[in-house]
């Protein structure tokens, strides 16, 4: 039940990017032909675009956390026995995970303020909508580290690290 | 107790923790011991959508993996093979051009090593090089060409430089091109280093063919026009970077999935999730680093660091010293992206005041953090070479020392020779 639904939960992700990437580079390729060969261009697209560089970020840097593939610096666990090491590696996931809460928490406050708000980022689109994505991440962000405390990797990858 | 916390947030940074979590942390802390509401954290993050040329960071890595799952490393060490394999220690000279190359669109993230290196250390130990010295070269090439573009951690530095009030102005255009010479001279050195190491030992080389140049090129057609295309139009002003950025991923992935048939339709949502993991672990270290520089520039940080380091520092020359000092060692430790997005907003000011051109700042930065990838005991290429080629990584790091040497020599010509920087700076 619950691999089925990481399952289909991983193929949404995946096509979310997809479409994310597509709409960037669509928006960005129909700028530069309207700007170069009609010298014209839509008042929305930079607005949009920004908007979108926004969600690939911060739904990419989710989908990092699901495997803990997170940029890190890691000197000292490598080292470690691997018994140690996935000691360590759960402590330091659970503070990964409190801290992605208290992120989350704060910036759906911000989220709420800006409702309040209702100011307008591009077409009918309100800014507090784009944003919403930034509390979205740290709250899926902090369960995902739960989890991998709960059973940390026995082994690190070398090359997805970065 | 605010000291404690940031005490053990470095703690667990250095154990493993996510550096964008670290950073974050250390500036809730602050913001949190200074009276100020926390909120302030999500408008911090949210000024990422206002940092100019952002989308060109998803374009251009997008553009790496297309050439990274393609074979176009396979075409560009034959083309550089047909062209340059009848030197003497041609081998070794087509491997530093190929992987510079190929580093400069793919970012130092260690698929040099894994895609050129896995053609390249074979042949070479077959051409008769010794194999410490294939190890080494190939491991020291994987971070080769960070300074030629369009390589991300340029174009990052750019991103970060522009949106700061400077004394000099900087255009991107400057940036993108004031890694040329350096980076030229990096390889020059490592090619008379692999000559001159290969004395008493002629391995053997590839006869020049006029008939494999032809066919070689032929077969590499299409992607030899992008970096002329690419760099052209930078240059010659007929594309902005972030439109670049967009005709070399719609060329690409005409090229690749079109053209050659490398890459197939379906593998293309694999292909765009992991650039765009990628992207989203670079950009959610620049945004929490937003939020730090505004905790830093709230408690006068920067201010502080400047009168520290201009009261302590005297001459231009000691501060590039204490500079290279400084960003070896946190290029041994930090990932380079991270160090960009933290360190670059401290230290541009300050080397302003030494009368250091952004520019050249951003060459030296750069050249610094390429030698950290091979520094002991936890640069990235070691491990990556060390699992790469099951090679122990003692053995690796032995087998890197002398391609070291050569690179700090280059680093020292880099950070006191400015004009090689600024030649095309006006």
């Amino acid at each position: 039940m619950f691999t089925t639904l990481n399952h289909v939960l991983k193929s949404v992700e995946k096509g979310f990017m997809t479409l994310l990437f597509f709409a960037l580079l669509s928006t960005a390729a129909l700028q530069i032909i309207l700007r170069n060969f009609f010298d014209s261009g839509l008042l929305w697209g930079d607005d949009f675009i920004q908007a979108v560089v926004l969600w690939i970020g911060f739904v990419g840097a989710t989908y990092a956390s699901r495997n803990g593939s997170h940029i890190n610096v890691d000197v000292i666990s490598r080292f470690l026995p691997s018994a140690i090491s996935r000691v360590v590696y759960r402590i330091v996931y659970l503070f990964t995970a409190i801290f992605c809460f208290v992120a989350a928490h704060f910036s759906w406050q911000f989220v709420q303020l800006e409702m309040e708000d209702n100011m307008i980022a591009f077409l009918n689109v309100p800014v507090w909508l784009t944003e919403i994505i930034i509390p979205i991440s740290f709250v899926v962000i902090a369960l995902r580290y739960l989890l991998l405390m709960l059973s940390p990797p026995a082994q690190r990858n070398e090359v997805g690290d970065a | 107790m605010l000291l404690a916390i940031v005490i053990s947030l470095i703690l667990l940074a250095l154990l493993g923790m996510p550096l964008f979590i670290a950073i974050l942390g250390i500036a809730m802390a602050g913001f949190y011991f200074a009276d100020i509401d926390l909120m302030v954290i999500a408008i911090d993050l949210y000024r990422i959508v206002q940092t100019p040329l952002l989308e060109a960071i998803p374009l251009f890595t997008f553009a790496g993996y297309l050439l990274s799952a393609s074979h176009s490393s396979q075409r560009l060490v034959r083309v550089t093979q047909s062209l340059l394999g009848w030197l003497p220690g041609g081998l070794a000279i087509v491997a530093l051009i190929a992987c510079a190359l190929f580093t400069a669109f793919t970012g130092a993230s260690g698929v040099t090593i894994v895609a050129l290196g896995a053609l390249l250390y074979p042949a070479l130990k077959q051409a008769g090089y010794p194999q410490r010295f294939s190890l080494g070269l190939v491991t020291s090439s994987g971070s080769l060409g960070l300074l030629f573009p369009p390589s991300l951690p340029l174009i990052l530095f750019g991103v970060i430089a522009l949106q700061m009030e400077m004394p000099v102005a900087m255009k991107i255009e400057d940036l993108l091109v004031a890694g040329l010479l350096p980076g030229l001279l990096m390889i020059a050195l490592l090619a008379l280093w692999s000559i001159w190491g290969q004395r008493g030992n002629t391995p053997s080389t590839q006869a020049f063919s006029l008939t494999e140049v032809k066919e070689s090129v032929k077969d590499a057609k299409w992607e030899i026009p992008l970096p002329l295309i690419l760099l052209g139009g930078i240059y010659s002003g007929f594309f902005a970077l972030s439109e670049a950025a967009v005709v070399t991923v719609i060329y690409l992935l005409i090229v690749e999935v079109l053209i050659y048939k490398d890459i197939k339709p379906k593998q293309i949502p694999e292909l765009v999730t992991e650039a765009m993991v990628m992207v989203g672990g670079i950009l959610i270290i620049l945004a929490s680093s937003l939020v730090l520089t505004s905790y830093f520039i709230e408690i006068e940080a920067p201010t502080a660091l400047f009168d520290w380091v201009t009261k302590h520092i005297e001459s231009p020359l000691s501060f590039l010293m204490m500079l290279n000092i400084f960003l070896l060692i946190l290029g041994a430790f930090l990932d380079i992206f991270s160090a960009i997005v933290i360190m670059v907003p401290l230290l541009l000011p300050i080397a302003a005041s030494f009368g250091i051109h952004p520019v050249h700042l951003g060459v030296i930065f750069l050249a610094n953090m390429q030698i950290g990838y091979m520094t002991p005991p936890v640069g990235m290429n070691l491990f990556i070479a060390s699992y790469r080629f099951g090679k122990p990584i003692t053995e690796i790091y032995r087998s890197t020392v002398g391609f070291m040497l050569i690179l700090l020599m280059a680093l020292i010509i880099i950070t006191y020779w400015p004009q090689l920087s600024l030649v095309f700076v006006d």
